[in-house]
């Protein structure tokens, strides 16, 4: 696949949109209200599973290392 | 009886699914477990969901079974956690019966974006099943599962559901966890019910829905349940009507929607919906920004393919789309404008809401396509144009088989405000034709 064509048709697509969306005045504000959120971190428990999972899933590793060597990536 | 239902959907799966190519991963435990909650319900122990076969999208974790998003970015890759949503399936001694196929990274419309290969439209072979949730639709329409779980960012649960003839709901934004859920627009994205029925949907929706400390989005809300439907305002709008490209869906729609107000006693009225022509316009700068954002995890190191090297086109354009229009240059032209056009649109939706219960309207402005046609981009996002509005509004929708247009299955669909979806739940019961029959 072309990186730069995709990129160029992307980018004529955003602006399209883009350009639609000048016909109308748009209102300075967009927060967002939330009231209700609660994370109480006394909760969270350990997940024994996660960590043997993780190591399985990871492409290079080590006994106890996910192996990523600098600029390979 | 469990065991007897998962050995059925397992043998439907086996005789079915190399045509559909509904399901990719199977769970090797489905009938152990249907064993174990066998003997709870003969204990008298069994939770909400007992007897019911659940198939889920590729994109909700789910421990040591394969979590792929239908890429090959993650083609070996294991679930490390349960989703909240799983959780609870399995604490309602639902049936995991496997992972479906979907558009990679649920970015696609048609079904037609999986690096394993199309779903098919089991009530339409030669058409498209909709998407991105659409494993998740035709395994429904299969017969592969009682209740499938979907994601709904722009309208990856009613399409599917409209183009298979199933019922789909996309709960509020903040009703149902995300947590575990492998993100395409953090902002949109909703998890929720595909079924052959709305007491099904209903059922799951109880279950999954309500706050979790792993998502602070979530919010404290009781819990919908199925009601009947009393007399309502029943909203409509030519604002939609006049963007939908074929007659026939409008006139199926507004037949369907004179048969609700008839059963139910209910009013229509007209009502006024601004800026929803200029919903995609909307939608996807923030799709793309924020796609960007969720896939830089994906770096070949910890786990799976390095992004840009291993997805397909469509994935690709929504990561170079959004790489590019977030740069610094460009200073909130994009992604900032349609934060702000969002709002408006909410506003719209929101002020719609103070003269009716509900709005109903076409689930999509088109028939689906034949299956393999070519597609250019922007025609492929305009079958989002009206489902889309209830993502930005962040107010909950679903969809109901509605009838045939020249053998394929159409949708008509029902908003309903923020947390209402008791509300929406019941209009959609009252509106109810089951086209799985015609299996």
């Amino acid at each position: 696949m072309n990186q730069e064509k995709i990129t160029q048709e992307a980018k004529e697509l955003m602006d399209e949109f883009s350009e639609a969306l000048d016909k109308i005045s748009l209102e300075e504000d967009i927060g967002i209200e939330r009231d209700d959120q609660v994370r109480d971190p006394k909760l969270e428990k350990l997940d024994e599973q996660f960590r043997g999972i993780m190591f399985d899933n990871a492409p290079n590793k080590d006994s106890d290392f996910i192996i990523a060597e600098k600029k390979k990536w | 009886m469990v065991v007897d239902r998962v050995e059925q959907v397992l043998k439907n799966i086996e005789e079915k699914n190399d045509d559909i190519n509904a399901i990719l991963h199977l769970n090797p435990d489905a009938l152990t477990q249907a064993k174990q909650v066998q003997k709870k319900i003969k204990e008298g122990k069994a939770g909400k969901l007992a007897g019911k076969t659940i198939v889920l999208k590729s994109c909700i974790s789910v421990a040591d079974l394969p979590v792929t998003c239908a890429s090959k970015v993650l083609e070996n890759h294991k679930g490390t956690f349960d989703a909240d949503v799983v959780r609870r399936i399995k604490e309602e001694d639902g049936v995991i019966i496997g992972m479906a196929n979907m558009d990679e990274f649920a970015s696609g419309s048609s079904g037609e974006n999986s690096a394993f290969g199309p779903t098919k439209n089991p009530l339409a072979p030669d058409l498209i099943p909709g998407g991105s949730s659409s494993g998740s639709a035709a395994a429904v329409a299969a017969g592969f599962c009682d209740i499938a779980l979907g994601t709904d960012t722009g309208g990856s649960i009613r399409n599917p559901a409209s183009h298979c003839g199933i019922v789909g709901v996309k709960p509020s934004y903040g009703r149902v966890s995300r947590y575990g859920v492998l993100d395409l627009s953090m902002s949109l994205d909703q998890v929720g019910p595909l079924a052959a029925n709305t007491q099904d949907a209903a059922l799951m929706m109880q279950v999954i829905s309500g706050h979790s400390q792993n998502d602070p989005t979530t919010i404290k809300k009781p819990i919908p349940k199925v009601k009947k439907a009393g007399k309502l305002t029943i909203g409509v709008s030519e604002d939609f009507y006049k963007l939908c490209e074929d007659d026939r869906i409008v006139e199926l729609t507004k037949q369907n929607i004179q048969e609700v107000a008839d059963k139910t006693d209910s009013k229509i009225k007209e009502v006024k919906m601004p800026y929803v022509d200029l919903a995609i316009q909307t939608y996807y700068p923030l799709v793309y920004v924020e796609f960007f954002s969720a896939t830089r995890k994906y770096d070949g190191r910890r786990f799976g393919k390095k992004f840009e090297e291993a997805c397909g086109e469509e994935t690709l354009r929504r990561v170079l789309g959004g790489n590019e229009i977030s740069k610094a240059e460009h200073g909130g032209m994009y992604y900032r404008k349609a934060l702000k056009a969002k709002k408006m649109i909410r506003n719209a939706v929101e002020s719609a809401f103070k003269d009716v219960d509900v709005l109903m309207l076409p689930t999509t402005p088109m028939l689906p396509h034949k299956l393999g046609s070519k597609i250019d981009a922007k025609t492929m996002y305009a079958y989002d144009a009206f489902t889309i509005p209830a993502n930005l509004a962040g107010c909950t929708a679903g969809v109901i088989p509605a009838g045939l247009i020249q053998d394929a299955p159409v949708g008509v669909q029902v908003m309903a405000p923020a947390f209402s979806e008791d509300v929406l739940l019941s209009v959609m019961k009252s509106a109810e034709l089951d086209l799985t029959e015609a299996l």
